[in-house]
């Protein structure tokens, strides 16, 4: 894959492309046997309400009986339902395996997508992002794959991503669990060897409407508050590390100026939007956000022993079916776009360019 | 005694200045530290490069020699800025350096260069991020000791304004990664 197609991919045209010459026809057998079991879902939601009339008329006319029909009929209609909801189920897997499957491939041809399979919650934890832990991490739509780069040196980075929703316990004895957060997150091997944790996240007022703002404060004792010299960096992100000299070798001015821009991209979840006005500011994204509701949020980046970890609590289902959706173009453009983001991390925060020792 | 308690806040107020800036003194000699010990371990690497220029040709390289005698500088400075002054100098040497070193394809293409070499690479790095953490800590003290009241008697006290550890912009495009990437 050259250097040039993979600028296209990150493109709305590509999107077109593929969906009009690739997807259309699946897309449109997919929306055939979505009408079939909406239809029939009308049907078994009419006939339940004809047994609850007819049991009433029969009560009126004191057939003595009425009572079996009432119960049978709402047996055979519940019946009926349960028949339904497997065909959304097996429409669901259908629409990951022959939509969102060739789509993933698009992106990337080394990209593997296993619908059901979600990042371990060890792994989620690992990152540190949120205290206390996550009791429990679920969720599907797993990739895991390389994002090659041909240059002088062929490089690549390897990452795993899926959408995740963490729920915690508020103590080790008690079981329930609480949702704490839903959205995607990134595994990515950073091309630099270190020792050592960084995180980098948004400003409180970035993260409010997250219900986020509570849980993510690192522990004073071992991360101290570092101020890097980008101004319009430390505007929207608050910096600590285990040491001040691995954070600035980690956020090199470079690295900031890229992890504004790649931020500025993943605040927009809309794919048209990014595509009308690529060029604009945060301050504006963030005004856009206020008005409508859907608009992203700023990314949580946890750098640990050489990897980056990535979270962006969209609180949204991502590659979500829903069954009295249309499914058409847009829908599937949403889904590019969340894919297409595990590109742009690679290419726009430049990880692919490890001339270090790090192999 | 109201002339007793004014002094006695007076002194209070200068102790309170004085503790303060000597505690950004001690950070900036700290991050100095920190910073030298990558800045030695880049002429520690420097060393093995040369080593490895003699062994791999018996040409008299004498640039190279220029840079040994840089190195004994650096460790011969006894003061902060002596050694940032010998480290910018030896800087400055580096790029000319690496150029003459390659031009030997014997010692461009030998193992260990190219293994001293990545970690050379790899110190830059570190020794940017040392210098960043540097530069912050003696802008933080700098700050402390020219604003009011320190200004006054930061002098007095013995502080001084320090020198940033900074790199001209030829020297800063001379150790541009990408350009060590395309070497």
């Amino acid at each position: 894959m050259s250097q040039e197609a993979k600028v296209d991919i990150l493109t709305k045209e590509a999107f077109n492309q593929f969906y009009k010459n690739e997807l259309t026809p699946v897309i449109q057998e997919l929306e055939r046997d979505r009408k079939r079991i909406v239809g029939k879902l009308w049907l078994v939601i009419f006939s339940g309400i004809a047994v609850l009339v007819l049991s009433g008329m029969l009560n009126r006319l004191n057939f003595e009986y009425y009572i079996y029909v009432a119960f049978g009929g709402v047996f055979v209609v519940w019946k009926f339902f349960q028949i339904v909801l497997e065909e959304e189920d097996e429409l669901k897997l259908k629409v990951k395996t022959t939509a969102i499957n060739p789509l993933i491939k698009r992106v990337n041809e080394s990209f593997k997508y296993i619908p059901n399979q979600t990042i371990h919650k060890k792994i989620v934890n690992e990152a540190g992002f949120f205290k206390p832990k996550l009791a429990s991490v679920s969720g599907d739509d797993y990739v895991e794959g390389k994002v090659y780069t041909e240059g002088i040196h062929d490089t690549s980075t390897e990452m795993t991503f899926c959408e995740i929703e963490g729920k915690y316990s508020f103590s080790s004895h008690q079981r329930t669990v609480m949702p704490y957060f839903r959205g995607l997150f990134y595994v990515v091997d950073f091309n630099k060897h270190f020792d050592g944790h960084v995180y980098v996240f948004p400003k409180k007022k970035e993260i409010e409407y997250t219900l986020l703002e509570n849980v993510v404060e690192p522990d004073k004792e071992t991360f101290k508050k570092v101020e890097l010299e980008s101004v319009s960096f430390t505007k929207l992100f608050d910096v600590y590390g285990t040491d001040p000299i691995l954070t600035r070798y980690i956020l090199t001015p470079r690295l900031m100026e890229r992890i504004e821009q790649f931020s500025a991209y993943a605040m927009t979840h809309e794919a048209y939007m990014t595509e009308m006005f690529p060029n604009m500011s945060i301050a504006k994204r963030r005004s856009l956000r206020r008005k409508k509701k859907g608009y992203g949020v700023m990314p949580f980046f946890s750098f640990k022993n050489g990897m980056l970890y990535i979270l962006i609590p969209t609180q949204t289902k991502h590659f979500e079916f829903k069954l009295m959706k249309r499914l058409d173009e847009r829908v599937f453009e949403n889904y590019y776009y969340d894919i297409i983001l595990a590109l742009r991390i690679v290419e726009e925060l430049n990880l692919n360019l490890r001339i270090w020792t790090k192999q | 005694m109201i002339i007793g308690i004014v002094i006695g806040v007076v002194l209070l107020l200068l102790i309170l200045m004085y503790n303060r800036m000597k505690r950004y003194d001690i950070q900036v000699e700290r991050a100095f530290g920190d910073l030298d010990a990558f800045l030695m371990k880049r002429v520690d690497q420097l060393d093995n490069l040369i080593q490895t220029a003699r062994v791999a040709t018996d040409k008299e390289m004498e640039l190279v020699e220029n840079v040994a005698g840089l190195r004994s500088r650096i460790v011969n400075a006894t003061s902060i800025d002596e050694k940032v002054a010998a480290h910018i100098n030896l800087q400055s040497e580096l790029p000319m350096f690496y150029r003459t070193m390659e031009a030997y394809p014997e010692v461009k293409f030998h193992e260990n260069y190219m293994l001293i070499q990545r970690s050379i690479n790899e110190i830059e790095e570190q020794i940017q991020a040392a210098r960043r953490n540097y530069n912050e800590h003696v802008r933080i003290y700098n700050t402390a000791i020219t604003t009011f009241p320190s200004v006054i008697i930061a002098p007095l006290l013995g502080f001084k304004k320090k020198k940033m550890f900074e790199i001209s912009p030829v020297q800063r495009q001379n150790v541009d990664v990408k350009e060590l990437f395309n070497r």
